[in-house]
């Protein structure tokens, strides 16, 4: 950027180049900025020595098998492709209507699909499950 | 900069009075706004190198930024990335899960702690499982699972 320069020896800085090339990665940045996926996220407390603690009310047991089937206390429930999961919801919001703090274990087969593991968490997280922990 | 004080002149119909497009406050705002697009864009890439695609949940929370957190990338092909490290084995992770863990502990007693899981969506249950007993064995009973609120890949 050294043009401009007079008869003395005199150099100008060029504003028009530059200001091209701003707004070039100006609208970069921007696009770039726009097509960022916001990220959410699910919390869980995992079993451990220092988390175990004992409730009197019996657990309910969610286990998801390697085809997405998602049983609840050895019944299934809800199907494959029904990624709401109302059915589910509605018995896990009738049982923290009459326990608060009632304990949910979630048993997912290690051949499971991830996605179907988090809609579980996302009807658990729906109906304000506070007792959650996965299981072996 | 010399740039200060360099104006362009737009013609009017008058002539009388030329009211001057004024470069150096435009200039300055295009900085101001290249330098908060480019801060942006770099952090978030740093949380988002793994190559994967989160899962979908209409009821997760945003995202908190708490002190302490360990990041567990779990990409499409199944390898445990964290720490810029990948090919990660369930005793190794949980070692670095505990030495992070004692480090924030060292620093703030009251810290929160917590490790996120960002794991593919099309994966099975087996490496969160990994990640799980690692933290387990860690003494970290706080986990997340990183989502995308729905509609967005």
């Amino acid at each position: 950027m050294a043009g401009g320069g007079s008869s003395d020896g005199d150099y100008g800085l060029q504003i028009a180049p530059m200001l091209d090339v701003m707004f070039v990665l100006l609208l970069f940045f921007m696009v770039m900025a726009g097509k960022q996926v916001k990220e959410a996220e699910l919390g869980v407390q995992v079993p451990g020595a220092s988390s175990a603690t004992s409730t009197a009310k019996s657990p309910v047991t969610l286990r998801v098998g390697p085809d997405g089937v998602v049983t609840f206390n050895d019944s299934a429930i809800d199907g494959r492709e029904d990624r709401e999961m109302p059915k589910l919801r509605g018995r896990l919001k009738a049982l923290i209507e009459a326990s608060p703090d009632q304990s949910v274990i979630i048993r997912p087969n290690e051949k499971a699909p991830y996605q179907r593991i988090i809609d579980v968490l996302n009807a658990c997280g729906a109906e304000r499950v506070k007792n959650l922990t996965f299981g072996g | 900069m010399s740039r200060h004080g360099r104006k362009f002149s737009v013609h009017t119909a008058g002539g009388e009075e030329d009211p001057e497009f004024q470069v150096a406050p435009m200039v300055d705002v295009l900085l101001v706004l290249l330098m908060f697009f480019t801060a942006t864009t770099t952090t978030e890439i740093k949380s988002q190198m793994a190559d994967l695609t989160l899962p979908e949940a209409q009821e997760a929370k945003d995202r908190e930024k708490g002190e302490g957190q360990f990041t567990v990338n779990i990409n499409k092909m199944g390898g445990l990335e964290a720490l810029g490290r990948s090919g990660l084995e369930e005793a190794t992770l949980s070692k670095l899960i505990k030495d992070d863990y004692t480090l924030v502990k060292k620093l703030n007693p009251n810290a929160s702690y917590r490790v996120l899981i960002r794991a593919d969506k099309d994966l099975g249950w087996e490496k969160t499982k990994v990640v799980l007993k690692a933290a387990a064995a860690a003494g970290v009973a706080n986990v997340v699972f990183a989502t995308t609120k729905g509609g967005k890949g």
